[in-house]
């Protein structure tokens, strides 16, 4: 089921009302309905894929448990590693056999041998990367004592499968989700209108931004061969704003949908492209993800103690896995491999921590150094998104030498005027509140309420109309 | 909580309330309008169709017709169109069916789910071909949209300016006939990426309707095979000419082509199976002088 789909306009609703009014005596009923309703989301894709999740579940529920439980350092380490194990294993085999399997054979051919390999014809199931990440989170924190484990069964599924962040995240932390589903909650009229403020603009960014640039980015990824090289950077932007409007419009909708149940999750995007320098990028984009690679890998690495060597080997390490946890493909792993080279002079000067505020705050107006700074960082990301979006490594380099040698300063081919108007507005919207949770969180809160009124009649209208078939999120294919 | 709902309601009701009254509206306005579509009391011939026939037949060089034929639509849409005109309008005796090659292509499965074109009917169409477009089409938003603003647009309007009426389209064009252009209609029509695609099930089943329902009112049914170029004719796959040829003869119909006459490249659309405004002066000709040799003579 996806989040701009009929199904989920129905299914939402009917869990709140039932959350809220059937359910809301007792704790432990609002958490099994929380359950149902999130197997049935997941069910609606695929329900065999359920059996996986369920089996994903009860393997951290236990060896959470049996880690705590150990009498021995011996016996911890075991169902600790066991744990690992088998969740890693399974990403690998759903996610990584063939690759490992093409890439062993294609490696072999080189040297003159010829192997037809073993691949495996399954699809990878939704959202196996974001759940085995929670899981692998909670085993890790109760491994390194952070965390007690959860002995109520149901808590703990609703922690790993609660419908919103099920299939794209934001990938939460046992220490911030788990008392919430623990605590009785109490519906908060605040929370929950900004919730859904929240979602509106979630819906505007997946189906009116990102939808419609990914027409235009498709049409241009799929013949760049035909285009021009301004046609080419032109599908590169689009590409940019694509990538940006599906997954964090898709983070707004989850966010705002938790908080209609009365749960916070954590913030996954705070304005990206209006970052000063890559590490600030890094700060603000699919943020549950990097805090999870900097808690669980960089640091346990050494981090930034140590040598400038253990640095730089450390920040390659978390961004080639970085860009693996993506996908299997060489195109991720040298997306990552690019902002690893990015970040690597600020990690080298130390000054990757220069710009923790945010750009211009207070102001309306950048100044023309914040500008520029903006301006290369948002260059450096839209360059590093084309391996990402390429098929492979060689249609990237032909996708790039295309943009520099042919006709980079003709008038492309696709200018679709209208989106550009409509990107604009956006942009505009997006930095006037890029001081807030999420763009209009503030924006015409002081207006008129019949203007403000008006505005968010609008986006559902534009919503509406925009809308063409249900596009699926980019990163439910992570 | 209470407060929650209640303003949601509030939100909503501006939005809901007008949409329900106008959706209703415009439903109510459009089956009116199509059910008492009346044509002069003189018309007792129609012509019905997608755009080949709309293009292809100027009524006003043929003696008591109305060409009805709308772009893109699909045969489902033709049956409700004309079942409503027959019903409105007892004269009618004769109906020129248009029928190409391309009208069992698979890709008119998709193209009738299309909100650009679905919306121009779903106000005129029964409850559960609207329910089945609804749920089928992939822009549901779109299509209540769109078919609003087309509600909206029938409301205020009247005759051919309807979004459900077609008529003939005098159309002219610059650009010349290619082969290239030719192979590229013949690619959309008739294969999917490199495959061929298959037959369309909704035309299939609904030009059987179509013929049932002239039948049923002992209207004469001419099935009309608009011209098309040599270069495209020829490379028309087999199995749909075989499907073509093998529909048409037994559903017992009249097929009229126009092989007999020589249409020029200019006389064409770059596509070469649509003609311009001139190879429509002589389609139209033609196909008045083979009425008047036929063995049912038309008056």
């Amino acid at each position: 089921m996806l989040f701009n789909s009929i199904g989920f306009a129905i299914f939402l609703p009917i869990v709140f009302i039932l959350y809220w009014f059937a359910t809301n005596k007792r704790l432990s009923l609002q958490n099994i309905l929380l359950l149902v309703a999130s197997y049935f989301f997941y069910a609606c894709w695929d329900w065999r894929f359920l059996f996986l999740l369920v089996f994903s579940t009860l393997l951290d529920y236990f060896t959470g448990i049996k880690m705590y439980e150990s009498k021995t350092t011996g016996t911890k380490k075991f169902w600790f590693w066991f744990s690992i194990s088998v969740n890693l294993g399974f990403l690998g085999v759903f996610k990584y056999y063939n690759f490992f399997a093409s890439s062993f054979a294609d490696a072999i051919s080189y040297l003159g041998f010829h192997i037809d390999p073993w691949t495996l014809k399954v699809i990878l199931p939704v959202g196996i990367s974001f759940y085995t990440f929670h899981g692998l989170s909670y085993v890790i924190d109760i491994y390194k004592s952070r965390i007690v484990p959860e002995k109520n069964f149901v808590n703990y599924s609703v922690f790993v499968s609660f419908f919103p962040l099920l299939v794209a995240g934001p990938i939460e932390r046992a220490t911030h989700l788990l008392p919430q589903i623990q605590r009785k909650r109490v519906f908060d009229y605040t929370q929950a209108v900004d919730g859904l403020r929240q979602i509106l603009w979630g819906l505007f960014k997946k189906v009116v931004i990102a939808d419609q640039c990914a027409k235009y980015a498709n049409v241009i990824f799929n013949d760049y061969g035909d285009y021009s090289g301004s046609t080419l950077a032109l599908g590169a932007l689009f590409f940019t704003i694509q990538i940006y409007g599906d997954f964090s419009g898709y983070s707004d909708i989850a966010l705002g949908t938790a908080r209609l149940f009365g749960i916070e999750l954590l913030r996954n995007f705070s304005f990206p492209y209006f970052s000063r320098d890559i590490a600030e990028f890094w700060r603000r984009w699919h943020i549950s993800l990097s805090s999870w690679f900097r808690d669980y890998l960089y640091i346990p690495l050494g981090g930034s103690k140590g040598s400038t060597w253990i640095r730089v080997r450390n920040t390659f390490i978390v961004f080639l896995v970085s860009g693996f946890w993506h996908g299997a493909n060489w195109t991720f792993i040298a997306w990552g491999l690019l902002n690893a080279i990015y970040i690597m002079p600020s990690i080298l000067m130390k000054s990757n921590r220069n710009n923790l505020d945010t750009v211009a705050q207070g102001k309306l107006f950048p100044s023309g150094r914040e500008l520029v700074s903006v301006l290369i960082t948002f260059s450096l990301t839209v360059f590093a998104w084309i391996f990402f979006r390429s098929e492979s490594i060689g249609n990237a380099v032909d996708f790039i030498s295309g943009i520099f040698s042919k006709d980079l300063f003709t008038k492309p081919a696709i200018l679709p005027i209208p989106l550009f108007l409509l990107l604009i507005v956006f942009m505009v919207i997006e930095w006037l509140g890029r001081e807030q949770k999420y763009a209009i969180e503030a924006f015409g809160i002081k207006w008129p309420r019949l203007i403000r009124l008006t505005f968010y009649y609008v986006l559902i209208a534009a919503i509406f109309g925009f809308a063409g078939a249900e596009q699926q999120f980019i990163y439910f294919q992570f | 909580m209470k407060k929650f709902l209640k303003k949601i309601l509030f939100f909503a009701a501006p939005l809901v309330v007008p949409f329900v009254i106008c959706f209703f509206y415009f439903g109510m306005n459009s089956k009116r309008k199509i059910d008492n579509y009346k044509f002069p009391v003189t018309v007792n011939k129609l012509v019905i169709g997608d755009s080949h026939t709309r293009l292809a037949i100027n009524d006003s060089l043929l003696p008591n017709t109305v060409n009805m034929s709308q772009n893109s639509e699909g045969m489902i849409y033709t049956y409700y169109k004309l079942k409503a005109f027959i019903k409105a309008n007892p004269q009618i005796d004769t109906v020129f069916f248009g029928v190409g090659y391309h009208s069992f292509a698979g890709y008119y499965d998709d193209h009738i789910l299309l909100p650009d074109i679905s919306s121009r009917y779903f106000f005129v169409l029964p409850l559960k071909d609207q329910l089945h477009l609804f749920k089928n089409t992939k822009s549901p938003g779109l299509l209540v949209l769109k078919s609003m603003l087309l509600g909206l647009n029938n409301a205020i309007s009247s005759g051919t300016k309807l979004s459900f009426v077609g008529a003939y389209e005098n159309y002219t064009t610059k650009a010349a006939i290619s082969d290239s252009s030719i192979a590229q209609r013949i690619q959309s029509a008739y294969y999917n990426k490199k495959e061929r695609s298959g037959f369309s099930q909704s035309n299939t089943q609904y030009y059987q309707e179509i013929v049932k329902l002239c039948k049923e009112h002992n209207i004469h049914v001419y099935v009309i095979n608009a011209p098309t170029h040599s270069k495209y004719a020829k490379q028309v796959p087999g199995e749909f000419r075989n499907k073509y040829y093998t529909t048409i003869n037994n559903s017992g119909v009249e097929l009229i082509e126009f092989s007999g006459l020589q249409l020029e490249d200019k006389d064409f659309l770059p596509d070469g199976d649509h003609v311009t405004k001139n190879g429509a002066a002589q389609a139209s000709n033609y196909l008045r002088e083979q009425l008047s040799k036929s063995k049912n003579a038309i008056k």
